[in-house]
């Protein structure tokens, strides 16, 4: 019996381990499979959310570049700059400040620095002064584009913004009088009780008070005409030279300029002149900025006098 | 007293992994109403010293002295009022604030300094009617000309009778003829006032001009 048993039940156990095998061996391939395709599909899980990070990131940005909180530390430093260029009064300004409106039309965050967290951004700012004081020419409300730079203090204090290019509020600001009507009572800042009329010393009123009349409306500035027909305008620097009263008046005397050299230049040099224009349309119509452009602008006068002069070297 | 003296001036800018020194030691003085033109091609660092001078930014080695004042022991606030008192600037772009008007815009910085406005105005008026401007008073700045918008940064840099005007390329974005009509302009009303200006050019023509002509050459004065 004993070899009988042997061979009865030997066979039997290596059929099953072959069928058991392959039956193991194809349910691993089916895993691997399932969890190949199953780690694919959450790589892609997760670049989705990373898109929605971002996009939630970049939202919670621009919000930095138009929430009340920036507009008001943007009118603070306003306040305490236009004092600083007086050289008096920054006890009253900084009273001011929190009586005065500062709004903010197309605020747009122009670029964000992800080293340091600093937003970049643009827009148009009207300050609206209480009533009681005015700045030169009697006006009650300061309009000018804008850039500002909104970042966490280094400290840890909280948000600071940075200025860059505030002179066209600050310079006339700081010429803040009273003019001849009672400062009405203001109404407190929110947490303060401070609501003494501020106390401006300064020199008389530049113009009649302005009390009976409305708060003047500020009114844009009206765009030059540059040198071409703006209502053919295509291209990009095009459209913003035809938004630009500065860029259209140099648009204007470039070509002034051009049209001089090309009528007194020799052959050589208006082929020079025709040559570098389309260069310069180029580099212009690339320009993320007007500050670019009008540097564009400004080279490209220099380039037609030096190509003129017949002291033109091409560009290294 | 000089109304400027630098000595040593250095200012170097970092760019990537490389510094760059614009000012190598610039020693400089201009006397009480001289005119002193900054020559040197572009990117000889004319801009960079006006800047300096002009106290406009900080980051420089050596010593500026405006009307004996030492620069480097001022604050913030110093730099203002040394600003406010003794310096007027004309650029190559006007400037001009676009929602005032010529008179407003030479007004201004008189009124900054605590004149009495109906002062303010008389001097504005006679700047710009000097400079040809009578009937240009209530344009803004969109509604002038290019030349007639560097007149009215030029009343508007001597309106507070500064001892010392800066001024970089002052006619630099102006048509060769405009240019040399601002520019006699520009510099018998300085010469009228007696002030002292630093103009910084690369005309040669312009800057013979002027009462003494000094090179900017590799960051130094030659």
């Amino acid at each position: 019996m004993g070899p009988d048993y042997d061979r009865g039940v030997q066979p039997p156990v290596r059929r099953l381990n072959w069928t058991t095998i392959a039956l193991i061996g194809g349910l691993f391939l089916l895993v691997l499979v399932i969890a190949y395709f199953a780690t694919r599909g959450n790589a892609d899980q997760d670049k989705l959310t990373n898109a929605n990070v971002t996009a939630s990131t970049a939202a919670s940005h621009e919000k930095a570049c138009a929430s009340k909180a920036t507009y008001d530390l943007i009118k603070r430093e306003l306040f305490k700059r236009a004092a600083q260029l007086r050289g008096s009064d920054q006890a009253a300004f900084d009273r001011l400040s929190g009586y005065s409106v500062a709004r903010m039309e197309n605020p747009v965050m122009e670029r964000e620095d992800r080293t340091t967290g600093a937003v970049h951004c643009s827009g148009s700012l009207s300050l609206d002064l209480p009533p009681g004081v005015a700045v030169v020419g009697g006006r009650r409300t300061i309009v000018a584009d804008l850039d500002y730079t909104v970042q966490q203090a280094a400290d840890g204090s909280g948000p600071v913004v940075l200025l860059s290019n505030a002179d066209a509020i600050i310079t006339p600001l700081a010429t803040l009088v009273r003019v001849g009507q009672p400062a009405p009572e203001p109404t407190p800042p929110a947490g303060t009780t401070e609501v003494e009329t501020p106390a401006i010393v300064a020199p008389a009123p530049v113009v009649p008070p302005p009390a009976a009349s409305p708060v003047p409306t500020p009114s844009r500035p009206v765009g030059g005409q540059p040198s071409f027909n703006c209502a053919n305008a295509r291209t990009r620097g095009e459209i913003a030279v035809c938004g630009d009263a500065e860029l259209a008046t140099l648009d204007r005397n470039m070509a002034v300029q051009y049209g001089r050299a090309v009528a007194g230049g020799s052959a050589e040099q208006r082929d020079l002149l025709r040559e570098t224009r389309d260069r310069f349309v180029r580099y212009r119509d690339r320009c993320p900025d007007r500050q670019c452009m009008a540097a564009a602008y400004a080279g490209r006068m220099r380039e037609i006098r030096d190509i003129a002069e017949g002291r033109w070297q091409p560009p290294r | 007293m000089p109304i400027l003296v630098t000595d040593d001036l250095k200012r170097s800018f970092v760019q990537g992994d490389a510094t760059i020194e614009v000012l190598r030691g610039v020693n400089l003085t201009v006397a009480p109403g001289e005119i002193v033109a900054l020559l040197g091609p572009s990117g000889s660092g004319k801009s960079t010293l006006l800047q300096a001078v002009g106290l406009l930014e900080g980051g420089f080695e050596g010593s500026i002295r405006l009307a004996g004042e030492e620069a480097a022991q001022l604050d913030d606030e110093g730099r203002t009022r040394v600003r406010r008192e003794l310096l007027g600037f004309v650029y190559q772009f006007h400037h001009l604030l676009p929602e005032f008007n010529a008179v407003e815009n030479v007004v201004l910085p008189q009124l900054v300094r605590g004149t009495e406005p109906d002062a303010a105005r008389e001097r504005a008026r006679q700047l710009l009617g000097v400079l040809g401007l009578s009937e240009r008073l209530d344009h803004r700045p969109s509604k002038l000309s290019g030349g007639e918008q560097q007149r009215v940064a030029v009343a508007r840099a001597l309106a507070n009778k500064p001892p010392l005007v800066l001024a970089d390329e002052p006619t630099g974005n102006l048509d060769e003829q405009t240019a040399e009509i601002v520019f006699a302009e520009f510099l018998g009303l300085v010469r009228g006032e007696g002030t002292a200006a630093l103009v910084a050019t690369h005309n040669e023509r312009l800057a013979a001009r002027m009462d003494r002509v000094v090179r900017l050459h590799d960051g130094r004065l030659e």
